[in-house]
């Protein structure tokens, strides 16, 4: 490379390397290096060397232990169900071959377009005991009496979380997947239909090899942001009733700002991280490999 | 045959409402709400028709006595998002192109690298910002968000302006370089105008996604810098639940963000999966 | 084993906001007998892909009824029809391996594993794919792509097999060699074969009857002999044979109680035509046409021939095309195929044409169809 494309590539990547290297590396190392240590903000604690102990004692904790439960709870549910209706109706949508998919796709956009603090907002509101239309009309259609407050126990709660992520991320999925079809080359689906294939060949030998990467694609971003999960619970349940909902994030949030442990809090993100970067290596080993 | 073709056409207009009315109806009924008087949100059954007033969106604007004005908040809102996009844009579309058109040692490791930036949990991010930020006294300024609000916009601005300028022919560039121009000229003069399509729904992609943030914005503001997500939080938090005005507050938040999407339809996909999927 | 009806099929591609609405096909009613081969042959864009289709199921016509022997299949799906259709562009299924390929049409019918890898292995042995059976049918070159594509056509014995030019996505080299391959195939088959091309010389070999198609209208639908000596309209004539007929406009004169055929431009150059004259009364105008290869070319002045000059030699080894510069209209220069000979006229030189009657084919010229044919 002639020197003068050299220092052209040096001063195009530095300014975003700058950026990425101190708010990404940064506040990482900072977290190692005080994940260690007796560390709490503005609290007159001694800030010592503790070695392992803040993780330590994140592991042995009910509350921490039970953060990651309902996390991986949340994160399995949710982003299968969102999975089995996005792809589900997408595939639907190729199947019965029509374009209506193409002309409403943007109207399903809007959830995920809405700011998550909006949509806890909306949730909360829709799933108010009074005033609610949920409650209403689940006790119009007799399902559930008017006054049961789904938000005020530990698996209606998960379970209004879970809905209320489910609308947000289907569509994503949906759009995603039904894409990916779409740019399976016509070609080869009637060539399939011609060689007699019923919908369910078309489906499982044509269709689902095809978007096997798109979907791990859709996979990854939606997994790693379902365990990053914060807004939204924030708004719609604060982690109520008791701790009951407390997802990681959340959990991570009170260590830092009920106790001002930020130690520990450290402790727990970083743990947090290496299940992301776990899980997220496991799937982009599963894509870079082509499956 | 007739029949089929109406049994089908029963049965994709059936889906096609149920999954409007799922996804959509929430939204209408936000927004109903928003024009909403008082008297007619507190009802035991659903009103769907009333008198409709623009009393909540007033509200917002000049404030009650149970609830401070938003007008600041917007303010910041619009600020914070517009300055860090725009920057993160310009620096994010430059490392882009660079890594679209040279070749080097590492590049594929790099990129990827930057990826991880976006899985990173926020709350990695923003405890040690916390801790140094109210150190340097940085903490509840426009400045100290808007570096954060840049930085996370980059991985998305850099794979996105990749994938684009990956689908740009090199022989633009090099036509450029034999006619002696230097590569930032090439950059600006030829390169970006050519992907100004996807420039654009970049930026407004990445607009989307910093006007919703939440996280950074709830640790590191102060009242003078509430952003529009902390307001509509804070606005809970008083005597009386205000639904018509938070509900005016999420129609004026999303309304930038309908019309954005509205306008990007064609560029939804790649955008929602960092240029990923076409 | 099944003959093919078409009856009055119509295919019209509804306007759009980008595109205006297209005739694709119009009024196409032909019967392509059972285990036989058909030839649609017509330029790019004349319907011959849309009337494959309509046929294989996957678009139905917009009017008119296809039929498999006595049964109407119009809007039936492609599953219920029992018609192979071989793709433009070979389709291959890139996810899976070549035996898969082969396979599938069979794996679909719930058809026993034993019996699949027998005829899967049989199918490939004929076609000269057993060395790759095990190999994933990625990046394989084009004319290994169209065996495996016919290959998959093939093996589920389909009662009606269509194919869709599948040689002209080749190279030279490959396209011959496949032509072979094709007629192997396609004369070792039971089935009713139909064959789209725009290929004239594919069409001529393969085929035991051709459709020559324009412009979504079929003109004429022969055997290739007479579609090579009697084009049933001026398109015909001038679209079949290299080069094709040359259409000389030309009108009726009475003297004397009898017709004659006078050309257009050309003093003393005449032709009678009184037993046909009934044929011809309605024309206002007509056109003449004759093969180049049915033109005695001579250099000296012969009686009723015409003259010109010749502006063009090309040699071909066998034969030379020439262009004549005639006062004929619409066209003044005439086409003229002949042996390679030392006899041969020099460029700009003095040449008379003499058009023997037995090959000369009248046309009516605003419709454009034959109406008499000199020998009869
Ligand atoms: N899906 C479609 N929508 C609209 N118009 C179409 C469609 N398919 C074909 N047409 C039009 O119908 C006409 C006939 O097309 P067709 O593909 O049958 O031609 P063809 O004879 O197969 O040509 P080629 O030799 O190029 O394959 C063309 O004018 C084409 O533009
Ligand atoms: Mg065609």
């Amino acid at each position: 490379m002639p020197g003068k494309s050299r220092l052209f590539l040096f001063f195009s990547l530095a300014p975003a390397f700058a950026f990425i290297l101190f708010f990404g590396i940064y506040p990482f190392l900072f977290a190692c290096f005080y994940s260690v240590r007796s560390f709490y903000f503005g609290l007159n604690v001694d800030n010592v060397f503790t070695a392992m102990s803040n993780y330590h004692n994140s592991v042995i904790d009910p509350l921490f232990q039970y953060s990651m439960f309902v996390t991986f709870v949340f994160v399995i549910v949710s982003v299968g169900l969102q999975l089995l209706i996005g792809v589900g109706a997408a595939i639907l949508f190729s199947v019965i071959k029509t374009k209506a998919f193409k002309y409403i796709q943007v109207f399903l956009s809007l959830p995920l377009m809405m700011p998550p603090v909006v949509t806890g907002f909306l949730w909360w509101y829709l799933f108010n005991t009074d005033l609610g239309i949920v409650n209403y009309y689940l006790s119009y259609f007799g399902i559930m009496p008017r006054n049961v407050n789904l938000l005020a126990t530990p698996i209606t709660a998960l379970a209004s979380i879970i809905y209320a992520d489910v609308w947000m991320w289907t569509p994503f999925i949906m759009i995603v997947t039904y894409a990916a079809i779409q740019s399976i080359p016509n070609d080869v689906m009637e060539a399939a239909i011609v060689d007699g294939a019923k919908d369910r060949h078309l489906i499982r030998k044509i269709i689902l090899p095809r978007i096997k990467t798109a979907l791990l694609v859709v996979l990854l971003i939606r997994v790693i942001d379902a365990f990053r999960t914060y807004d939204l619970v924030y708004v719609l349940t604060g982690g109520g009733p008791g701790t009951s909902t407390q997802v990681a994030s959340l959990e991570i949030y009170n260590t830092a700002f009920l106790k001002w442990f930020l130690g520990q809090s450290f402790a727990q993100a970083l743990m947090l991280t290496a299940i992301l970067i776990l899980v997220g290596n496991i799937l982009i080993y599963l894509l870079r490999r082509g499956v | 045959m007739k029949t089929s073709a109406f049994i089908k056409f029963i049965l994709v207009t059936l889906i096609t409402l149920i999954l409007i009315a799922y996804f959509d109806l929430p939204i209408i009924v936000m927004i109903v709400t928003a024009f909403k008087q008082r008297a007619d949100i507190f009802t035991p059954v659903p009103k769907w028709i009333f008198t409709p007033t623009i009393k909540n969106f007033v509200d917002i604007f000049v404030g009650t006595t149970t609830m401070a004005e938003g007008t600041l908040a917007i303010q910041n809102s619009l600020f914070f998002v517009t300055t860090s996009t725009v920057i993160a844009m310009f620096i994010g579309s430059l490392a882009a192109y660079g890594f679209s058109r040279f070749k080097f040692f590492g590049r594929e490791d790099l990129i990827f690298f930057v990826l991880a930036q976006r899985f990173m949990p926020g709350i990695v991010i923003v405890l040690p910002m916390f801790v140094l930020y109210s150190s340097v006294g940085l903490r509840g300024t426009a400045l100290g968000l808007i570096l954060l609000y840049i930085n996370s916009a980059l991985p998305f601005v850099i794979w996105m302006m990749r994938s684009f300028f990956d689908e740009i022919p090199r022989e633009i560039d090099e036509a450029a370089r034999l006619d002696g121009h230097s590569w930032f000229t090439i950059f600006i003069k030829f390169v970006l105008p050519v992907a100004r399509n996807g420039f654009l729904a970049t930026f407004l992609f990445s607009f989307i996604f910093t006007w919703g943030e939440f996280l950074f914005a709830l640790i590191l503001t102060t009242p003078e810098s509430w952003t529009m997500p902390i307001a509509i939080v804070n606005s809970r938090v008083s005597s009386e639940i205000l639904w018509g005005q938070i509900a005016a507050y999420g129609v004026i938040s999303i309304i930038p963000v309908f019309i954005i999407a509205i306008a990007l339809q064609k560029y939804l996909v790649r955008g929602m999966t960092l240029g990923a999927v076409k | 084993m099944v003959k093919v009806v078409l009856e009055n099929v119509g295919k019209v591609f509804k306007g759009s906001k980008k595109a205006k609405e297209t005739v694709a096909v119009k009024g196409f009613t032909a019967e392509f007998p059972s285990n036989k081969v058909v030839g649609i042959l017509g330029p790019s864009g004349c319907g011959k892909t849309t009337t494959l289709r309509a046929i294989a199921g996957l678009d139905p016509p917009s009017e008119g009824k296809i039929y498999f022997e006595d049964k109407d299949v119009t809007y039936l799906p492609p599953i219920e029809r029992d018609a192979a259709l071989l793709f433009q562009f070979a389709v291959v299924y890139d996810n899976m391996t070549v035996f898969d390929n082969l396979a599938f049409p069979l794996m679909v019918k719930n058809i026993n594993k034993e019996e699949i890898n027998k005829r899967v292995k049989e199918t490939a042995e004929f076609l000269g794919l057993s060395d790759i059976l095990k190999k994933r049918a990625k990046g394989l070159p084009a004319s290994i792509n169209q065996k495996i594509a016919l290959g998959r056509a093939i093996i589920r014995k389909p009662k009606v097999l269509l194919l869709d030019e599948p040689l002209s996505s080749l190279d030279p080299e490959s396209r011959l060699y496949l032509r072979r391959e094709l007629k192997k195939v396609i004369r070792s088959m039971d089935t009713t074969v139909v064959y789209v091309t725009h290929d004239q010389s594919e069409a001529m070999t393969l085929c035991d009857k051709i459709a020559v198609m324009n412009e979504g209208k079929v003109h004429q639908y022969d055997t290739p002999e007479n579609i090579y000596l009697n084009p049933a309209t001026t398109f015909v004539a001038w679209f079949i044979g290299e080069p094709g007929m040359n259409l000389i406009d030309c009108s009726m004169e009475a003297s004397e109680g009898k017709y004659y055929i006078k050309i257009d431009g050309v003093s003393d150059v005449s032709f009678e035509v009184s037993k046909w004259s009934h044929a011809l009364k309605e024309s206002d105008k007509i056109v003449l046409g004759i093969r180049p290869e049915f033109i005695t070319i001579t250099k000296t002045y012969k009686k009723n021939s015409i003259a010109g000059k010749c502006l063009v030699i090309e040699s071909f080894g066998s034969f030379a095309l020439l262009d004549i510069l005639t006062n004929c209209s619409p066209n003044n220069i005439i086409k003229v195929k002949t042996p390679l000979s030392d006899d041969l006229p020099k460029v700009d030189g003095d040449v008379y044409l003499t058009f023997p009657p037995a090959y000369i084919r009248l046309f009516d010229k605003k419709s454009g169809e034959l109406r008499v044919v000199m020998t009869e």
